[in-house]
């Protein structure tokens, strides 16, 4: 009865968005075991191959699902199966990788970055909706002239993956994923923006206009727009696998991505200003004369000791950061490769 | 897909909404639903009755409940009282339909 579970466990993404998935599943469920049991008859068990039969004759768990969709599609539940990979691995694996690679290569090598990434990125829209375009009428004509016989899919539900049990921990790292890029999102467009009212008191953190120094506004200047968009492409993908939790292994895959371009955006920002570091051995001094100046120091003194310093620790986490990204990205491709 | 397939499931689709209310005159869960018009020589998939049976339900010729039934919760359907009544204005207007087509044919 496991290989029932596990049939309806791979229909179940592939049901219509906006149907009632548990009433139909439960119905589903309720329909094979019905015609089990009625084959089963006397017998204590119904011997597997009796079972793969019974499931192979309802069809390939997508093209069953497919027939609870609208009728009259452009591609039919025979073909659906082939269609979804297909746009699965043009799409998804290959061309949209591509693209974003492109545009954050535009992005980086233009003097204007946020308007070179998004002509880029429309350019980009236009190139997945003509793919899209050949792949549907290709599917359509097939739909139209090609005989059943040609068609016909090959399947085991012996191969079917096993059902998962660990749906909380999915849901737990979903919301951790989706919180933190928005918080990242909001910290990185205040700071980059010198906006005092999403961070009140920011402007005794600006140390009298002394932050953020050179290195640290132009690393802020070139990425904050490419970095809050990343941030919050992450935290979408997150909400889309909290409200639909079949979509785990493609928001894990955009994830991985968003997280590894993030990464490659801060390395890439702070490596024109790896000189600056070794202005972090002025702390030190820094804080003495602070200390030297007593209580009456004012912002803007703070400021001229401590910049310099600041500026080169802002490298470092930019670097820092950028390193951990890399490493996040590495760890959502393990989780991708496990679901 | 060829023309005689094409108009074959044109003539099937709405005779199909006719022989599911007919056969739920009496109380039926989905399985032996779709055993009793298979055995009448009227298969149907899945995908094409249970869908059919909500449409029927939203429109209020069916009502449903989910039921114990030899140790498995089913959900057995049966006509509503504004079903019949449907069901026998398509039942005069089938047989008028068959009766014309037998006269044409």
């Amino acid at each position: 009865m496991e290989l029932i579970e596990r049939y309806l466990h791979a229909i179940r993404p592939w049901l219509p968005l906006g149907s009632p998935r548990d009433e139909i599943l439960r119905e589903l469920s309720e329909d094979i075991r019905s015609e089990v049991d009625e084959r089963r008859g006397d017998r204590t068990e119904i011997p597997e191959p009796e079972l793969v039969a019974i499931l192979k004759a309802r069809g390939h768990p997508v093209a069953v699902a497919a027939r609870f969709g609208p009728g009259d599609a452009l591609v039919g539940p025979r073909l659906y199966p082939i269609f979804r990979l297909v746009v699965r691995i043009a799409v998804g694996y290959v061309l949209l990788p591509v693209l974003a690679v492109v545009c954050v290569f535009a992005a980086l090598r233009s003097s204007h970055p946020f308007g070179a990434g998004i002509e880029s990125l429309l350019s980009s829209v236009q190139v997945v909706f003509t793919m899209l375009g050949v792949v549907v009428t290709v599917f359509a004509i097939l739909e139209r002239y090609a005989k059943d016989t040609e068609l016909a899919v090959e399947w085991d539900p012996r191969r079917l993956p096993r059902v998962r049990k660990d749906g909380e921990e999915h849901r737990c790292h979903a919301w951790g994923v989706a919180i933190g890029n928005v918080i990242l999102a909001i910290l990185f467009a205040s700071f980059a923006l010198r906006y005092p009212l999403l961070l009140p008191g920011i402007e005794n953190l600006m140390l009298g206009g002394a932050l953020p120094g050179p290195a640290m506004s132009a690393m802020l200047d070139s990425t904050w727009r490419l970095v809050v968009a990343l941030a919050l492409v992450n935290a979408a993908a997150a909400s889309a696998m909290l409200v639909r939790p079949e979509m785990a292994r493609a928001s894990t895959l955009v994830i991985a991505s968003a997280t590894a371009l993030l990464g490659a955006v801060m390395i890439t920002a702070s490596m024109p200003h790896w000189d600056a570091v070794l202005q972090v051995a002025t702390l030190g001094e820094g804080m003495r004369a602070v200390k030297a100046a007593g209580p009456s120091i004012d912002a803007r003194q703070l400021g001229m000791l401590l910049g310099p310093a600041f500026d080169a620790i802002a490298v470092l986490f930019f670097l820092g950061w950028g390193a951990g990204c890399l490493v996040s990205a590495l760890v959502e491709a393990w989780r991708y490769a496990k679901l | 897909m060829d023309a005689f397939e094409t108009l074959r499931m044109e003539l099937r689709r709405g005779s199909l909404v006719l022989a599911v209310l007919a056969a739920l005159r009496s109380e039926k869960y989905g399985y032996t639903l779709r055993k009793t018009l298979s055995d009448k020589g009227l298969d149907i998939d899945e995908g094409t009755l249970y869908p059919l049976l909500r449409r029927l339900e939203s429109q209020g010729m069916l009502e449903s409940e989910w039921r114990d039934s030899e140790g498995r919760s089913k959900r057995f359907y049966r006509l509503s009282t504004e079903g019949r009544a449907l069901l026998k204005q398509l039942h005069a207007e089938w047989k008028r339909i068959a009766e014309c087509l037998g006269e044409i044919l």
